[in-house]
């Protein structure tokens, strides 16, 4: 029971940020798509507003894999 | 690199003033100043271009003539040769007016059409209206000559009164069966519908008062058949819908030839005087005065020699250069041109998506090169894939468009890292090059050992941020801007001491040692706070996130590995059939585009923002010479 | 017509499309570029026309041979904001295109009034004018019915014949001026029928963005009720024809008010608009509406910085396209007619310094 729960929390860990990092991009990716076409040079920022939202998977992912190392 | 750029600037003598700037076109190397010499809206010759080219390109695209990806420069050179004896002031004219006559064919045919369009249909919703009505029109056979059938636009609710003012109007003229009179009514949308209304021939003068007072518009037959009476014109109508079809179709092919014929003539013509307007306007730019004129601008260095050289056979005395190096106030003026070794030139893609470099800046180019397909490679991981990839770049190498021919180059060296990566974690479509030739790891098997591979990636962000720093110091320090080098060091030393906790964390050293990477710390912050203030902390924040941000590549190696397995775990519990390996060949399909895109992505990702972030300064200008525009530039104004 | 039939269903677009408007509306003119424009001559006006974003336009209108300069450039112009406003609607999705089709069919609000009132005034010249392009009604239906249509009862015939609501509209407002000679009484049905088709498909809206678009039509009307009491105080004109004629649904100014108030001040104090101070002193009646319309483009484009996730950012690009166009097309005419550059100026930005004071 234990391990199941430390492996749901493992993967909350990674399914919450990714799925909040999902609606952010999107949002951003459309007004990023929006703003490239009419301005190119633009999109170096973009980018990078793009990208930022991103860290919150990759940190979730990090804290989930040190959640799996706990169960093992 | 950045190509080292030489101010030019070229006095000539004013007679010769159109042949040189003539020659600077074709040679295509120099870059002239913008708006040295606002344009004056006052140049009658320079204007008369303008319009003429302006008029031109306007039956281009009038004639609906698109492909100017076939247009070749030789096309160009005949309408060069053709009026290239004349100045502007004498061609201009002469084009223009061979342009009436076919400009208002042109416009009379276009017209003719919409207006047939329209006509077309106007008759269709006539007669689509009117075969509402057919029934009734033929309630009446043959006695329906003795009646007379009017229509009439009426709301719904006036029909009553009207049709009663028609029978007052029957009894008074002393008739009493109203058998002569029918109706029917076909309702609108909303508002009005449309009454047909039949009565005896002997009412038809008095109709129209009626229905004037009664509040009724008269419909009317589209002009083409509005002598007809309606009861009779659909037959006539159909066929004036098929004589307009006819001739509509008649006019398109017509125009289609003409388009065909005339649409690369009239480009080409387009082509030549957008040239001749280029060179009118640098002409109108240029300081000029009695003799004299002079023309300035920016060239690579490594052009200059021939440059000069070409000049002087050409003009002899007429001519004299000067150049120099670019003062440091001029600086923020001179374009930015790259040059790379051949190796890495392709890499200079990446910098197509960003603002060019300011010509002080740095060139990432090689460092691009070097990391982007080494990341992509140990995301990849795998000698299988790496094979495919290698046998599909070495496909886009042939390409015919250079931007392919690029991406092919890039995917090349991609291959090689992940076939290197695919030995190191012993990866040949997944566990596939195990269980057939006993493959193994050189170091870890990625599924299996994650935290290594994670460190190892950690490990790497923080070479590359460090590097990435490191640039910018070296930046802050040649151009003299001390906030940006006392920013980036500090924030180097900030993680250094950052490095050196972890260090002593992890290892057997007395405690007493941590005043070191605290006294660094310190440092570091005042240096921090001194150059970027609190916007600096926050920066060195972001460099540590920057570093865990480089885990993706643990991450996206892990989920491609684990891919892999899966797909090979299709083939044990199906076995060798065709469902199995039709299945273990999808999930393999799935998981190498993964790999492709998602490695490309998030390598360039890397670069854009954690790297690019700790120096990249784009206030460049792109370095382009004055010189034909060639291939896919050649669009439309 | 059918522009906005599938857009209940979609879900609205606003960070893409907002974006795009943003990006576009940065290369809009400034009123450097205007003043610029104006102390030029016509011939760079129009080398300058060429090479803008009105320039395919223009050279339409070089390959079509149109002879005269100023009707060359007032269609280029014409088009070429309509191109404008018709693309950014085309970009639009799900509520947002609804929203935009209704900001486009003030272009056929714009046309109608125009036509209604060229029958009544007999002054219809040879040449048709501009239209407002962008209207959902395409341009040559307007052209029809300017061309063909020497009378009312023409004009409601035309109309009908394109079957569609708008027309059926404009083509009720037209037999009305048939049957009653009567040119306020039509505009009012026209403009009534107008809104009131509008606040019946806007009434599915029950959000922020459509609160803000009833605000939109609610404005409108309190244009045009002021227009009427203005004219009932200038002439005296009182009693029941003129309370009849307010339209309801207005956003700032109440029947109430609109009934009691004796002037401008006390009409618009607590209204909402922002109206300039300067306004309620001055004598100059003439430029009343002038001023009113003003202060609605004002509000409309001042939207353009509100809420950058809603309708707003449409809204206040629309404006400023739209104010683009009236400024150019007054600086062409301007220059043709050798207007001094300061009175090109004046009608540019005549009321600007006095709103400066609000």
């Amino acid at each position: 029971m234990e391990k199941a729960l430390i492996a749901l929390a493992a993967a909350l860990a990674v399914a919450i940020p990714a799925m909040a990092t999902a609606y952010a991009q999107a949002k951003i990716g459309s007004a990023g798509a929006g703003t490239v076409a009419e301005k190119p040079e633009t999109g170096g920022t973009i980018i990078i507003l793009e990208a930022l939202p991103e860290t919150m998977v990759i940190l979730g992912f990090v804290v989930a894999i040190m959640i799996i190392l706990q169960l093992a | 690199m950045i190509r080292s750029m030489m101010r030019l600037s070229v006095w000539g003598v004013r007679s010769r003033r159109q042949e040189i700037i003539s020659e600077l076109f074709s040679l295509g190397v120099l870059h002239l100043d913008e708006g040295e010499g606002a344009l004056r809206g006052d140049d009658g010759v320079l204007n008369g271009l303008r319009l003429l080219r302006g008029r031109v390109l306007g039956l281009v695209e009038a004639l609906g003539w698109d492909r100017w990806e076939t247009l070749k420069d030789s096309d160009v050179d005949q309408a060069v040769q053709l009026f290239s004896d004349l100045p502007p002031g004498e061609f201009v004219p002469e084009i223009s007016k061979s342009l009436d006559k076919f400009s208002s064919r042109l416009s009379d045919l276009q017209e003719g059409l919409a207006r047939d369009e329209d006509t077309l249909s106007k008759l269709r919703k006539s007669l689509d209206l009117l075969s509402r009505f057919s029934a009734f029109f033929q309630r009446w056979g043959d006695s329906a000559r003795e009646s007379y059938i009017t229509l009439w636009w009426i709301s719904p609710e006036k029909i009553p009164p009207f049709l009663a003012a028609v029978q007052n109007d029957l009894l008074s003229r002393g008739r009493e069966d109203f058998g002569g009179i029918d109706h029917h009514f076909v309702p609108g949308r909303e508002g009005p519908g449309i009454l047909s209304l039949r009565v005896p021939q002997a009412l038809a003068p008095g109709i129209s008062a009626i229905a004037a007072r009664e509040k009724a518009l008269p419909w009317r037959l589209p002009e083409c058949c509005d002598q007809e009476a309606p009861a009779s014109s659909i037959p006539s109508l159909r066929g004036a819908v098929d004589d307009l079809d006819l001739r509509i179709r008649s006019v398109k092919k017509d125009l289609s030839e003409n388009s065909e014929e005339w649409g690369p003539r009239l480009a080409a013509l387009f082509l030549f005087l957008d040239e001749k307007t280029e060179q009118a306007a640098v002409e109108a730019r240029s300081e000029t005065s009695d003799n004299f004129f002079r023309l300035s601008g920016w060239i690579p260095r490594d052009f200059l020699s021939a440059t000069e050289e070409a000049l002087k056979a050409k003009f002899g005395k007429d001519i004299l250069l000067k150049c120099r190096l670019p003062g440091k106030d001029e600086w923020k003026d001179v374009p930015t041109a790259l040059k790379n070794r051949s190796v890495f030139a392709p890499f200079e893609l990446f910098l197509k998506l960003l603002r060019p470099p300011s010509y002080t800046g740095f060139d990432p180019t090689t460092a691009v090169a070097v990391f982007f397909p080494f990341f992509s490679g140990i995301m990849v991981g795998d000698i299988g894939y790496g094979i495919i990839i290698l046998l599909l770049s070495l496909a886009l190498k042939r390409a015919k468009r250079p931007v392919l021919r690029d991406a092919g180059s890039i995917l090349l060296i991609v291959s090689l890292w992940s076939i290197l990566w695919g030995a190191v974690w012993g990866e040949f479509f997944g566990d596939i090059g195990h269980r057939l030739f006993h493959l193994r790891p050189l170091w870890i098997e990625r599924s299996e050992g994650v935290l290594p591979v994670m460190i190892f990636t950690i490990a790497l962000g923080a070479a590359h941020v460090v590097l990435g720093l490191l640039i910018g110091v070296w930046q802050g320090v040649k151009n003299r801007h001390a906030h940006v080098w006392m920013e980036k060091a500090g924030n180097l030393i900030i993680l250094g001491s950052l490095f050196g906790f972890l260090f002593l964390l992890m290892s057997e050293f007395p405690r007493g040692l941590f005043s070191i990477p605290v006294s660094f710390l310190v440092i570091g912050l005042v240096l921090l706070v001194a150059g970027g203030g609190i916007g600096g902390i926050i920066e060195a924040l972001g460099s540590i996130g920057n570093i865990i941000s480089y885990v993706r590549i643990a991450a996206i190696g892990l989920s491609s590995a684990i891919l892999a397995l899966v797909a090979s775990k299709f083939l044990d519990v199906f076995g060798l059939s065709i469902l199995g390996v039709f299945l273990a060949l999808m999930i393999h399909l799935l998981n190498f585009i993964l790999a492709v895109a998602g490695s490309g992505l998030h390598s360039a990702r890397l670069h854009y923002v954690e790297f690019f972030g700790k120096f990249y300064s784009d206030g460049g200008k792109n370095y382009t010479p004055f010189q034909r525009r060639s291939g896919s530039s050649w669009k439309k104004r | 017509m059918t522009l906005f039939r599938k857009s209940t269903t979609e879900s609205p677009n606003y960070e893409y499309l907002n974006a795009v408007l943003r990006a576009k509306g940065t290369k809009l003119l400034r009123e450097g570029d205007f003043r610029a424009l104006a102390h030029g001559s016509l011939k760079a006006f129009e080398l300058f026309i060429l090479e803008s974003p009105y320039g395919e336009r223009y050279r339409e209108q070089l390959a079509q041979g149109t002879p005269s300069l100023l009707k060359r450039l007032e269609n280029a112009l014409a088009a070429g904001s309509a191109d404008r406003l018709l693309e950014a609607a085309s970009r639009a999705e799900g509520e947002s295109e609804f929203f935009l089709s209704i900001v486009l069919s003030m272009g056929d609000l714009y046309n109608g009034r125009y036509l209604l009132r060229s029958l009544s005034g007999g002054g219809r010249g040879s040449m048709a004018p501009a239209w407002h392009r962008y209207s959902l009604l395409d341009f040559p239906f307007y052209d029809d019915l300017w061309y063909k249509c020497p009378t009312a009862a023409d004009g409601a015939v035309r109309s009908y014949e394109e079957y569609g609501e708008f027309s059926n509209i404009l083509g009720d407002a037209f037999r009305h001026l048939h049957e009653t000679g009567d040119l306020p009484g039509s505009e009012r049905l026209f403009f009534s029928r107008w809104l009131s088709w509008w606040r019946k498909e806007l009434g599915k809206y029950r959000n922020e963005n459509g609160r803000r678009m009833a605000e939109f039509l609610g404005r409108m009307t309190d244009t045009w009720n002021f227009n009427i009491w203005l004219r009932g105080i200038q002439e005296g004109d009182e009693g029941e024809k003129r309370l009849a004629s307010f339209l309801a649904g207005g956003w700032g100014l109440s029947m109430e008010k609109l009934e009691t108030a004796r002037d401008a001040e006390t009409l618009f104090s607590g209204s909402g608009w922002t109206i300039p101070v300067s306004f309620f002193s001055a004598g100059k009646s003439a430029n009343f509406q002038r001023t009113v319309q003003r202060a609605f483009f004002q509000w409309q484009k001042g939207l353009y910085r509100q809420n950058l996730l809603g309708i707003d950012v449409p809204l206040g690009y629309t404006a400023m396209v739209l104010d683009e166009w009236r400024s150019l097309t007054l600086i062409a005419v301007g220059l043709s007619l050798g207007m001094p550059p300061e009175e090109i100026e004046d009608h540019l930005f005549g009321g600007e310094k006095e709103e400066e004071g609000k």
